[in-house]
């Protein structure tokens, strides 16, 4: 499952369809299996990027799509430009707002995962140099 | 106070606002309502019911967001539905097929109703997504007679979400229309409702003002009447007598007049909420003004036509048996009783009158106020504890300053009761003041002992403390109900606390308001 490029400038005018929600939520798989191949302990989530025209996403569709973002973001430390996840209910309006958030949520995760996984230091690995911890 | 978003109270108080009223007028035949047996149509979408074509619902009660090509917006206007399909209400018909990349259906959907009897009707309306401006641009609509055809009108092109087919339709009991090409490729084709007559929505282009006059007397000294009065503009003559092809001969006495009052919110998107669901009542076309004028009214005034009579004394019978009495001898079904009349007994006997009058005595005997809601509910209503404020009406609202006005005193209350039906007893409670007038309730002849007619006496005498009468001349907030607490800022510098008993919402492109409201003297 390859990283596909977030979408952060959705605008007001513009219609958000199947291959959107698939890519956030492969982008959000993508950054949950990376963590995993590196030792993160995280639980097996609930995704789903297979949908089509036909599909229809329900109230609990995208609650558990911010509850996937709140899961991974749990096991890392809590970005600054993070905003918050929402509890949706019925009639809450969903805005370009809201897929921005989505987009760049997932993004930001993915680029602190990466930072996370950097600075990773492993039990009995020397690791020296500039900046850098001796042990 | 109607129950209202926070983006509504922040839009309808904002210095500049955009205020619009929408009227929907159904010229349907009044035999129509009740009678379609069957609604059959081709496979439906999960987010769907059929039954909801004819419901009189005309617009879904949510946006629910659908994954068909460039259709979920993100303009803040669509919600995602419910897995509980119960929970989404009104969501019409939707077709399990999409149209195809030309918004042509490979094979046609249908919708097919049903009826017991034959009617007759000038035309047919088809709602089909109003709230996303989509809609069949090809389709037609069949008419049967039994299984012979009768009718067949072919639309090509289409360019109306809500679309009206005139022509005669007589004699049918079956009706069908069958939907070829969407107005979108790759959607669903949606319907929110098949109205088997002409219904006529009318916004700013048509309508060339309305007003809705809706008025309480706390001690239920009368019942006044709810009226809603609108006048469209009638250039084409549509609503003249004499035009063979006019509406003019489909109108009837008692066709259902839905308004609706809109606030444009900070998104762009108008927000609205019910100002009337009640039934016509005349109508009249000014031929210097090129305009028409209809008035609606409620049920009360079915009420007024009926009379009623009970001189046997009945046993264990309650204030509430009789208001049910009344409601289900008129055929009035929407209403509500306050559940405290269930122990107030009385004889029941009533000489003859009609059965708002017959209302009327029970609301007094039972210390209620008689409220007729906007859906057309009629409400006998206790009210005991004092409400909480609902909201504030300031100065900057307000075109002039307000008025107030008192009312005299009552010095004394004095209510007349049947025990003895031959000979009437009264009880009196006095107030503190030495001054002012004697009010007397006399000929209720439902209250039928001293311990009754002292309720009521002290229910009349707290209710006349209420004396200071406000009339507030502003712009007005279509969301506040009879009976709601307000606060009504004066020019000294504090605000006086007063229950709204008449609400007058005038609309000619703008809304203003008269508001009248009681309150107890400082």
């Amino acid at each position: 499952m390859e990283w596909i490029e977030p979408k952060t400038d959705w605008l007001p005018t513009d219609a958000i369809n199947y291959d959107d929600f698939n890519r956030i939520e492969n982008n959000i798989s993508y950054t949950l299996n990376y963590l995993k191949q590196n030792y993160f302990l995280l639980p097996q989530l609930n995704i789903v990027t297979n949908r089509t025209n036909r599909s229809i996403d329900y109230l609990s569709s995208i609650n558990r799509i911010e509850a996937n973002l709140e899961i991974i973001k749990g096991k890392l430390a809590t970005p600054i430009d993070w905003q918050d996840t929402k509890k949706w209910e019925i009639n809450n309006k969903f805005s370009y707002e809201d897929a921005n958030r989505l987009e760049e949520s997932i993004r930001i995760l993915r680029e602190i995962s990466s930072l996370a996984v950097e600075n990773y230091s492993y039990c009995g690995v020397p690791i020296c140099g500039e900046g850098g911890l001796i042990y | 106070m109607l129950s209202i978003s926070n983006e509504y109270k922040q839009a309808i108080y904002a210095p500049s606002r955009m205020v619009k009223v929408r009227v929907t007028f159904d010229i349907s035949e009044l035999t129509l309502d009740d009678d379609v047996v069957t609604t059959n149509t081709s496979s439906e979408f999960i987010i769907s019911d059929k039954q909801q074509l004819t419901d009189k619902q005309r617009e879904n009660t949510f946006n629910y967001a659908t994954l068909e090509d460039d259709r979920f917006k993100l303009d803040g206007s669509f919600s995602f539905a419910d897995e509980n399909i119960n929970n989404n209400k009104i969501v019409g018909w939707c077709s399990e097929k999409l149209s195809d990349n030309d918004g042509v259906f490979q094979e046609n959907l249908l919708l097919t109703f049903n009826f017991n009897k034959f009617h007759s009707s000038g035309g047919i309306t088809i709602s089909f997504d109003v709230i996303n401006n989509e809609y069949a641009t090809d389709f037609e609509v069949q008419a049967f007679n039994n299984e012979l055809l009768v009718l067949k009108v072919e639309v090509v092109d289409n360019q109306d979400a809500r679309s009206i087919i005139f022509d005669e339709f007589s004699n049918f009991n079956k009706i069908q229309v069958i939907i070829k090409k969407w107005s979108k490729p790759n959607h669903r084709a949606r319907v929110a409702e098949v109205d088997f007559g002409i219904t006529q929505v009318y916004t700013d282009e048509k309508l060339v003002s309305c007003s809705l006059v809706e008025e309480v007397d706390l001690m239920s000294s009368t019942i006044p009447v709810s009226e809603f009065t609108f006048t469209v503009e009638n250039s084409d003559k549509a609503f003249n007598i004499l035009n063979p092809y006019g509406i003019y001969k489909y109108l009837q006495e008692r066709q259902k007049i839905v308004a609706e009052l809109g606030v444009e919110l900070e998104n762009g998107i108008i927000e609205y909420y019910p100002l009337c669901n009640f039934l016509l009542r005349d109508w009249i076309s000014d031929e210097g003004s090129l305009t028409t004028t209809f008035t609606a009214r409620t049920n009360l005034d079915l009420m007024e036509t009926i009379d009623y009579e009970n001189e046997v004394a009945k046993l264990d019978y309650s204030l509430y048996q009789i208001a049910y009495d009344l409601f289900t001898m008129c055929g009035i079904s929407n209403f509500e009783i306050d559940e405290n009349l269930l122990t107030v007994f009385t004889n029941g006997i009533i000489s003859k009158t009609n059965c708002k009058e017959a209302l009327q005595m029970v609301a007094i005997a039972g210390c209620c106020t008689v409220i007729v809601t906007r859906e057309n509910k009629i409400k006998l209503q206790q009210i005991k504890q004092i409400p909480n404020i609902v909201d504030e009406i300031d100065l900057e609202n307000m075109y002039i300053d307000p008025q107030i006005q008192l009312e005299k005193a009552t010095k004394t209350v004095r209510v007349q009761f049947y025990e003895d039906m031959e000979n009437p007893d009264f009880v009196e409670v006095n107030k503190n003041n030495s001054q002012g007038d004697v009010l007397s309730l006399e000929n209720n002849t439902l209250i039928n002992s001293r311990e009754h007619a002292l309720t009521v006496a002290n229910w009349i005498s707290a209710v006349k403390n209420n004396r200071a009468i406000y009339t507030i001349d502003w712009r007005g907030n279509g969301a506040h109900e009879l009976n709601d607490i307000v606060s009504i800022e004066n020019i000294f510098g504090n605000s006086n606390r007063g229950i709204i008993t008449k609400n007058q919402l005038n609309y000619e492109g703008y809304l203003s308001a008269i508001t009248e409201a009681r309150g107890e003297v400082n």
